[in-house]
């Protein structure tokens, strides 16, 4: 179904997160983020550690994928622990001296955690939405929660609309650039040799064609949809409506919990004496 | 019913051409009159205006000239209907198109045939029901979960039917929804066509070149330069094959070797139009001049 289109990284299955309401796992994927933002205390990290370990578990998402995910951001992680290393001051001796560098303990801290805490924000982010929740669910999600600002008069209906067409022809054109490709192959055109700029250019010829028929498409389609009598979000009604149930509300109220958690555990922990803030 | 379900007097349209500023007649003048529960072929060849004439009753165009009765309402160049009023035309008259690919909204198939009545305000309950009525009409049942690109183009284009049945519409136009499938998803959506005239009453306009679909309805138009040539059942129509050719028109094949047999002297009838009809006819031919042909000619004539 949806997943077969090389778009985001939905992972189809029937976990208790895939089950949840797409709302429900907005909603808590922002209030998860907020929790790692706030956490401040080492106990704190570990508990965000826990949690979204926790979350994994609960997805049933192989954790080698999980990993492969992490890939592309690898050298942003690194360059931003590269800077957080050198560019932090703190008040004991520095580890390493040479020339104008200073290495500090702080530094080296406040990199790890930095990057600890973009690996977390990751993990919680694609296991909350990308890979449990399919693209057209989000995109109900999306409508249902924007939804009180239809009232000042944001289209969001068709904002809406226009992502449910976006996801159902891109296959369909993808299927057509391959259609176009093959053809202009048999004339003669070569995509895989030559330079940069004449492969760029060797595109041209597919890219046109694929431009027109994606205008005649939009012609047809608008054309269909006002015969079915489409006339925008006005006095339209649902067939699929998302529905809060009571694992949502117990989702809820576990990620509220966890942030309280967090806050009240920073405070605490820090009035104590006990760990170490970073 | 005593006013017909379409009905049309000296209507007109002419395309505007930007380029040339002129504008090209593409109906001139058409008196038609189709009652409720009616299946009718529509046939001509490229530029006769047929899928002009498909497209005003629908309202994706508006006349240019003379009156176009439909559903109840009246349309002309100067009284145009308002929104709801053309609302309440297109959710009485459902279009499927030729490109089954350009008319799916949705990314799976239920949620797609449940795009017209959501936009008609229906109950959600009631959606559901009419959602599963209509594909179980089509025969994609199996099918309300997968996603549109997957299937073949005889199944889109049911699905599209489907999504059309269920705004439950008094009329059905086949704008050459035909034309793009293969042998195989041409008969399905044929076969799925004439189910939904016999069995359900629903009046079907099948806008067609092809001359085989067209002799399955009980009643066939010709159309020719933006008029009407012929207006006839099937059985006439189809008797005037020389003329049907000067406009661009090939009968079916086996109503063409019947002419060409009576053209020959032979006493068959030429009023049979579907393949079984033509079997039956020259079985009758080829028995009673058995004793009179020759073997080759008997040959001749079994291979068709």
């Amino acid at each position: 179904m949806i997943s077969d289109i090389t778009l985001g990284q939905y992972f189809a299955g029937n976990s208790v997160l895939h089950r949840l309401d797409p709302r429900t796992k907005i909603i808590s994927s922002i209030l998860y983020i907020v929790a790692i933002f706030m956490a401040k205390n080492i106990f704190c990290y570990a508990l965000i550690f826990a949690g979204t370990l926790l979350l994994v578990a609960l997805s049933g998402i192989p954790l080698r994928m999980i990993l492969k995910g992490l890939k592309p951001i690898v050298f942003i992680l690194i360059f931003t622990m590269i800077l957080n290393i050198f560019w932090t001051s703190g008040d004991s001796e520095p580890l390493v001296s040479f020339w104008r560098i200073k290495i500090y303990w702080e530094g080296i801290l406040r990199a790890v955690f930095m990057a600890l805490r973009v690996i977390f924000l990751i993990i919680a982010t694609s296991v909350f939405l990308t890979y449990t929740t399919s693209p057209i669910s989000l995109t109900d999600a999306i409508e249902s929660l924007l939804g009180p600002l239809k009232k000042i008069r944001v289209p969001v209906h068709e904002f809406a609309m226009m992502m449910t067409i976006a996801l159902r022809f891109i296959p369909t054109l993808v299927e057509e650039t391959e259609k176009i490709m093959n053809a202009q192959k048999a004339r003669g055109a070569d995509f895989t040799s030559g330079s940069l700029i004449r492969r760029a250019k060797a595109l041209i010829p597919i890219l046109i064609p694929l431009f027109v028929s994606a205008f005649q498409r939009a012609f047809d389609l608008a054309n269909a949809m006002e015969c079915r009598c489409y006339r925008g979000g006005k006095g339209r009604t649902k067939l699929v409506k998302l529905q809060y149930r009571v694992r949502d509300v117990v989702a809820f109220l576990l990620v509220a919990v966890f942030l309280a958690a967090i806050i009240a555990g920073n405070r605490v922990l820090a009035a104590l004496g006990i760990g170490f803030t970073v | 019913m005593s006013e017909p379900f379409i009905r049309t007097e000296n209507l007109q349209f002419s395309y505007e051409d930007e380029v040339n500023q002129t504008s090209v007649p593409a109906l001139r003048g058409l008196d038609i009159s189709i009652r409720q529960g009616e299946y009718v072929a529509v046939l001509g060849h490229n530029g006769s205006g047929k899928s002009t004439f498909a497209k005003l009753l629908n309202l994706i165009l508006t006349p240019t000239g003379g009156v176009l009765h439909v559903a109840g309402k009246t349309v002309t160049a100067d009284a145009l209907l308002t929104e709801d009023e053309i609302f309440d035309v297109r959710r009485n008259v459902g279009m499927v198109f030729q490109n089954p690919d350009n008319q799916l909204v949705a990314t799976l198939v239920e949620e797609d045939v449940a795009f017209g009545p959501e936009n008609l305000g229906i109950p959600r309950e009631e959606i559901r029901i009419r959602v599963d009525e209509a594909l179980e009409m089509v025969g994609m049942t199996e099918y309300a979960h997968h996603a549109p690109h997957k299937l073949s183009g005889g199944q889109k284009q049911r699905v599209a039917i489907a999504g059309v049945i269920a705004m439950m519409p008094k009329c059905i136009i086949f704008d050459e929804s035909t034309a793009m499938l293969d042998p195989m998803g041409r008969k399905e959506v044929t076969d799925t066509m004439e189910r939904l005239n016999r069995t359900f009453g629903i009046t079907v306009l099948h806008i067609t070149h092809y001359m085989d679909e067209a002799a399955r309805a009980d009643r066939v138009v010709i159309m020719n330069d933006g008029t009407i040539f012929h207006d006839d059942t099937p059985e006439a129509v189809f008797s005037h094959v020389e003329e049907l050719r000067e406009v661009g028109l090939e009968v079916p094949q086996g109503t063409e070797l019947l002419h060409m047999l009576a053209r020959d002297g032979f006493a068959v009838r030429e009023d049979c139009i579907t393949v079984e009809a033509c079997t039956d006819e020259l079985y009758r031919i080829i028995t009673e001049n058995k004793v009179r042909q020759t073997p080759t000619d008997d040959h001749d004539e079994k291979q068709d």
